[in-house]
């Protein structure tokens, strides 16, 4: 366990300020098939909770590779799914208490950090099981990102997050975990993360920022 | 229903060789001098959760609380306030006062970081009732279940509830000053009316839950 926390205070380069697309853009959506999701407005609505930004990856044909994240190796997961975070709470609308810029970066928020992911991380896990069938060894930062909390560690100390990190395998019942977070006072705010490696042969993931919606927009359905 | 099951597997124990995680005597010593890390278990667990009402319970949870740490990708902060926080969550929803605490099963991996950590978090959220409450880690018995570990040390925690006895925190060779704890080192029996029990993660994710006698 070397890597000590300046080691991962790497800021990765933004991309944006591109608006918030709904869906992936067309050329993208024909090249990669239908986009994953981690929620609709509609179906954050019917859950009481709005999107106050979002992001994907990939957002152009630019999106080739996730910028290197320092302490992850071998796999895309989690270079990927820190950029799609980074990409959409830097489209965080300002809020009082609650800041994105870089030079006021202490300031914290209560929001919960959640990676939803049927798959995890394919790459890892394949790489890692190739590896022990040869007898191989395997390097200390495979341990390190071992399971999808690691990423939601970064993304939580990148951003001073101090809600609950939470990873699901069932990508279906992360609204409803992300809506029981924020009605429990768990969290103010959560960050869905919902991504999957090799999806129409792509990495694709999906970034929403939730927060409660106010008492008249709440009750609508999908 | 809540289930989980861990079995461990090659893939995990190489990842925590790797990682330079595991025990190297063998043993897990959780908050004990001379500690030297983890060592996988396997475990399996269900229980069964259901609103109060006229069924009689094992035990009830009377609160919960999870926070994250916003710190490290794997390393738990210093100062323990993360897990702090859940802790102060899980007695404030219960309304339970820290002096009524009578058992505490700790996440106690048995490594040198997070054990230093979860004493703080335990000294920051008990404040005096921190050097008094008996604490034990389970993990120096059944080793660390990973996924079914939370559900398999509630169980234990419900079991510790309705038995009256305290589980052994076992492997113990002496004091680490900074893991100012009353450790469960001998056998002893306790009349618990509530109990917590704790277990943090990798990125920061604490949680405590806290439960009450039936």
């Amino acid at each position: 366990m070397s890597h000590t926390t300046e080691a991962f205070a790497f800021v990765p380069e933004q991309k944006g300020p591109a608006g918030p697309p709904q869906n992936l853009p067309t050329d993208l959506t024909a090249a990669y098939g239908r986009a994953i999701t981690a929620t609709t407005p509609r179906q954050a609505a019917a859950a009481g909770l709005v999107i106050h930004a979002e992001a994907h990856w990939p957002e152009s044909v630019h999106d080739h590779a996730p910028p290197s994240l320092p302490g992850f190796i071998v796999s895309s997961f989690s270079p990927i799914a820190a950029e799609t975070a980074a990409r959409c709470l830097s489209r965080r609308p300002p809020t009082e208490g609650i800041t994105t810029s870089k030079t006021t970066s202490k300031t914290t928020s209560n929001t919960a950090v959640l990676i939803a992911t049927a798959r995890g991380d394919r790459e890892s896990a394949a790489h890692v099981a190739r590896t022990v069938a040869d007898a191989g060894l395997l390097g200390p930062l495979l341990f390190f990102q071992s399971v999808p909390n690691a990423v939601a560690g970064h993304i939580a100390a990148r951003w001073h997050l101090t809600g609950p990190v939470v990873c699901l395998a069932d990508p279906a019942s992360a609204l409803e975990t992300a809506a029981l977070l924020i009605e429990d006072g768990d969290a103010d705010e959560v960050l869905l993360v919902r991504i999957e490696q090799g999806t129409g042969g792509h990495d694709q993931a999906h970034a929403v920022l939730l927060g409660a919606a106010a008492p008249e927009t709440t009750g609508a359905t999908p | 229903m809540v289930a989980a099951g861990y079995l461990v597997d090659a893939d995990q124990y190489a990842l925590f060789d790797a990682g330079r995680a595991l025990a190297l005597d063998g043993r897990v010593r959780p908050f004990s001098a001379g500690r030297g890390g983890l060592l996988l278990g396997d475990a399996v667990g269900a229980l069964v959760l259901e609103a109060a009402g006229e069924a009689e319970p094992l035990a009830r949870i009377a609160g919960w609380g999870r926070s994250g740490d916003a710190y490290h990708v794997i390393k738990p902060r210093p100062d323990g306030l993360g897990l702090a926080r859940a802790i102060t969550d899980a007695l404030h929803r219960g309304g339970v006062a820290p002096a009524e605490v009578g058992y505490v099963n700790a996440h106690g991996s048995g490594t040198k970081q997070s054990d230093v950590a979860e004493s703080a978090a335990l000294r920051a959220a008990l404040g005096e009732a921190s050097g008094k409450v008996p604490v034990s880690s389970t993990k120096s018995v059944h080793g660390q279940a990973l996924e079914a570990g939370a559900l398999l040390e509630l169980i234990l925690t419900i079991a510790a509830l309705g038995a009256g006895r305290l589980p052994l925190n076992a492997g113990y060779l002496g004091p680490d000053d900074d893991c100012p704890l009353a450790l469960v080192l001998e056998p002893a029996v306790a009349d618990l009316e509530y109990a917590l029990t704790l277990n943090v993660a990798f990125g920061g994710a604490n949680t405590a839950l806290l439960v009450g006698a039936a």
